[in-house]
């Protein structure tokens, strides 16, 4: 947010287009990709002008508050996964924003609280199981303002309208919105690559007009929310969440990876994400990388919740077994699996094997493997005194 | 004050120039005209006069006329008659190998030590970026370690040798030397400069014949481009874009002529410049850096002096290459890491004039008319480029990721090579023998 400048410089009205074009924009909200982590943009609306995707994982995106006089809760969201398209050049008069969508996994809201999050995701309010996604459509922007520019770094404000669908129920929203427009520099390389598109604002939703409704016997106005509020925080950039950066990893194994990721984590369904998992080990039985960077995914991804280890204790071994137990890296990730699952001696026999293999090793690799052999020695020698 | 001397550039060209070297085909599609002897072809622009290329390819692509194994690297290939040099990486060893260009058989190789000399940025091939110069008898490299070598280039005997990084402070970058040396009169000039800080020669110059050093110019920024040679004035220009600094020097002396700075945002990886003849300079960087259009003048005094015509942000080459037909520069605006587009910009006005999907990152190189095009994916393509638009003929995958290496057309053979492999395309029209 504190990228975000509010220039002071003379307003400079630009004519309201909004509308006109939403007839740009088809009915439904995109599908996600294969890898889960971007939406599948429609042929017309990439020959509008630059894409910009919404980067998940990087911050917290959306903050949805309520209060009554005796309960508050905020659950927050950084999964949420779409884009938005921009002129390539916005010229004076040219709207900022021409078309847009996201869709949010509601098993990635979280309160905090355990039992409020069961309660949020659960039958009786966001329902999960049979509603997984919460989506938004844009339809149109009006009001748009220039506010500021700073280099290469240029500011709006503008409403950014709307369609919210919650379960089965879709509100039409109008959003106060700030739009930033900032072009790679060496400093915003600090989160990653690709121009940046920031929009912030925040609007309020009456919960009975997306079906969430008080539970029967329980509405008291003192401690049930009327109303929520959503504060948008969308961070986006040209680049894609799901560009493969990576020369030794082919776009499809990227994607496989990615898609498992986002079943375990942003949906939080282990049963789906294991079954591809266990898919994709197949496919991959005789790819000793593969296989090793699905273990270490299992193991080690923030916010997956289920992790199996017999899952990643399957894997690695398969790696190990195809490096000749003599791959630092993959001896690094079958240690971790002992580690997870406390076997502690069996973890330091196995780090200090992959140290020995670090010849010719990443340094990244060389670093992982050194730092947690030295964790495991000192927890190894704890437990003995 | 700008010297008046005649120029000495023609005696250059002379050497440098595609000539006719009037080879016996048999009947394959080995070139007729065979010389594309240093970084960028005849000119150092991408551009060259091939003629014959076929208007669309069969459906599989262009016929393969051979094709042979290769170890990494982004070297891209030099041709000087029936024998083609390319660089590549050998576990801890850089090599120089020298192909037939006819049959893809390999004439010789040359391996010497090239350590990896840290801090290096890992993740990408450290490999041979720099492309080879071919000059008379002898083959001028330079390894992704700053290893500079000059060979025979009948036997790839090492004549003599430099360590660049231990006797002039040449910074490889940390992602491996890359740019590619240039030949004037009895010199070959290279990029020698060293760390964003430090202290160093920006180029230096050594006599061909010996090696020994003839002239080190001022400490400029680091880089990866390729200097050229240009002619404005009556005078030859060495011409190099090196970090914000965009340059032109007396290619006898080393001594500055011109100079101007850029934004530190264009300190990235950049386009090797482009002369637009009689007094214009296009360049490119990558990493929001843009492309920006010079005029080279004379101010008052008589003296050199540098306007900046326009800076269109969104065309960001990074080390890829550009063409020029007519006032347009065709090239493909790769937006750190976000999607590439082939891109067409206007050279008088500054402004886009269409932009295509449907490409990675690629290099093009402008012949007979046509524009082709090799991407990061190995796809490459036959295109006719147009003011109004670009019309894609064939396109068909050729090579792997990530093919970064730019294409060399010399007659109708296309030389392509990745990491792993290295081959010959024939791009005639059917028909032609």
């Amino acid at each position: 947010m504190a990228s975000f400048v509010r220039e002071s410089r003379a307003l400079l009205t630009l004519p309201v287009l909004l509308a006109g074009l939403t007839c740009l924009a088809d009915d439904k909200v995109p599908p996600r990709s294969d890898g889960g982590q971007a939406l599948v943009i429609p042929a017309e609306h990439l020959e509008l002008g630059e894409v910009y995707h919404i980067t998940p994982g990087t911050g917290t995106q959306l903050m949805w508050h309520g209060e009554t006089p005796l309960l508050r809760a905020t659950a927050t969201c950084n999964r949420i996964v779409g884009y938005f398209v921009a002129p390539f050049d916005v010229e004076e008069g040219q709207t900022p924003l021409l078309v847009g969508a996201f869709r949010l996994p509601v098993a990635s809201l979280s309160a905090g609280i355990a039992q409020y999050d069961g309660q949020l995701h659960g039958p009786q309010a966001l329902n999960k199981a049979a509603y997984p996604e919460i989506t938004f459509r844009m339809t149109g922007v009006t009001d748009v303002k220039t506010t500021g520019e700073e280099g290469t770094r240029q500011s709006y404000t503008l409403k950014l309208a709307g369609e919210l669908t919650v379960k089965d129920k879709t509100v039409t929203l109008q959003i106060p919105m700030q739009l930033t427009f900032q072009p790679f520099t060496w400093g915003t390389m600090q989160l990653g690559m690709g121009d940046r598109l920031i929009l912030r604002g925040r609007c309020e939703v009456k919960l009975a007009d997306i079906g969430l409704v008080p539970q029967q016997g329980r509405s008291d106005p003192d401690m049930n929310f009327q109303v929520g509020e959503f504060d948008f925080y969308l961070l986006c950039s040209t680049m894609s969440p799901e560009r493969n950066l990576y020369p030794d990893i082919t776009h499809e194994q990227y994607r496989k990876q990615l898609r498992f990721v986002t079943l375990l984590r942003d949906f939080d369904d282990p049963e789906k994400g294991y079954e591809f998992g266990r898919t994709f080990m197949r496919e991959s039985w005789d790819d000793a990388k593969a296989l090793n960077r699905l273990a270490w995914a299992t193991l080690t991804e923030d916010g997956i919740k289920t992790r199996d280890l017999a899952f990643a204790m399957k894997a690695v071994q398969r790696a190990s077994e195809l490096t000749g137990s003599k791959d630092a890296d993959v001896l690094n990730t079958l240690a971790r699996v002992y580690y997870e699952k406390g076997e502690l001696e069996a973890a330091l026999k196995w780090q200090r094997q992959a140290a020995e293999h670090l010849e010719g090793a990443d340094p990244q690799v060389t670093g992982q493997v050194r730092s947690a052999l030295e964790r495991y020695e000192a927890q190894v020698k704890k437990s003995q005194e | 004050m700008p010297r008046r001397s005649s120029s000495t550039r023609l005696w250059v060209l002379k050497r440098l120039t595609v000539v006719s070297l009037a080879l016996t085909t048999g009947g394959s599609a080995a070139p007729a005209f065979a010389q594309w002897l240093q970084w960028g072809g005849p000119n150092r622009d991408f551009s060259c006069n091939a003629t014959g290329l076929a208007d669309k390819w069969p459906e599989g692509g262009p016929p393969t006329i051979w094709s042979s194994a290769i170890g990494p690297g982004h070297s891209s290939v030099v041709v000087d008659g029936d024998t083609l040099y390319t660089m590549c990486r050998r576990d801890e060893k850089d090599a120089v190998l020298a192909y037939n260009a006819k049959t893809g058989e390999l004439v010789w190789e040359k391996q010497y030590d090239a350590p990896i000399r840290e801090p290096v940025l890992t993740g990408f091939p450290l490999s041979p970026h720099s492309t080879p110069l071919v000059v008379g008898e002898r083959i001028f490299t330079v390894g992704g370690m700053t290893e500079f070598h000059c060979l025979n280039k009948k036997t790839g005997e090492i004549l003599w040798s430099h360590d660049l990084m231990k006797e002039l402070g040449t910074s490889h970058v940390r992602r491996g030397y890359g740019a590619s040396p240039i030949a004037y009169q009895d010199m070959v000039i290279l990029n020698t400069g060293p760390n964003r800080g430090q202290d160093g020669p920006g180029l230096t110059a050594f006599k061909q014949d010996t090696g020994e050093v003839v002239w080190k110019s001022e400490t400029f920024g680091g880089g990866y481009t390729s200097p050229i040679l240009a002619e404005f004035n009556g005078e030859d220009h060495l011409i190099v874009a090196l970090g914000a600094d965009r340059i032109g020097l007396d290619p006898s002396t080393g001594k500055i002529r011109w100079r101007t700075q850029v934004d530190f945002q264009s300190y990235g990886i950049m386009a090797t410049p482009l002369w637009i003849a009689p007094d214009k300079l296009f360049c490119s960087a990558g990493y929001g850096g843009g492309a920006r259009l010079f005029k080279i003048g004379l101010n008052d005094e008589g003296e050199y002096a540098v306007e900046e015509l326009w800076h269109y942000l969104k065309m960001q080459v990074t080390h890829g290459t550009v063409a020029r037909i007519g006032d347009v520069v065709y090239g493909c605006h790769e937006g750190s890491f976000a999607p590439a587009f082939l891109m067409a910009i206007d050279l008088k006005t500054g402004k886009p004039l269409w932009r295509k999907r449907g490409f990675a990152k690629a290099n093009v190189l402008h012949a007979d008319g046509k524009l082709i095009i090799l991407d990061e994916e190995g796809t490459l393509a036959l295109a006719t480029a147009t003011p109004e638009g670009l019309e894609v003929h064939s396109k068909v995958k050729v090579l792997e990721r990530l093919s970064w290496t730019a294409p060399t057309l010399v007659g109708t053979t296309l030389y392509l090579r990745d990491h792993h492999t290295i081959k010959a395309l024939d791009l005639r029209a059917a028909g032609d023998s």
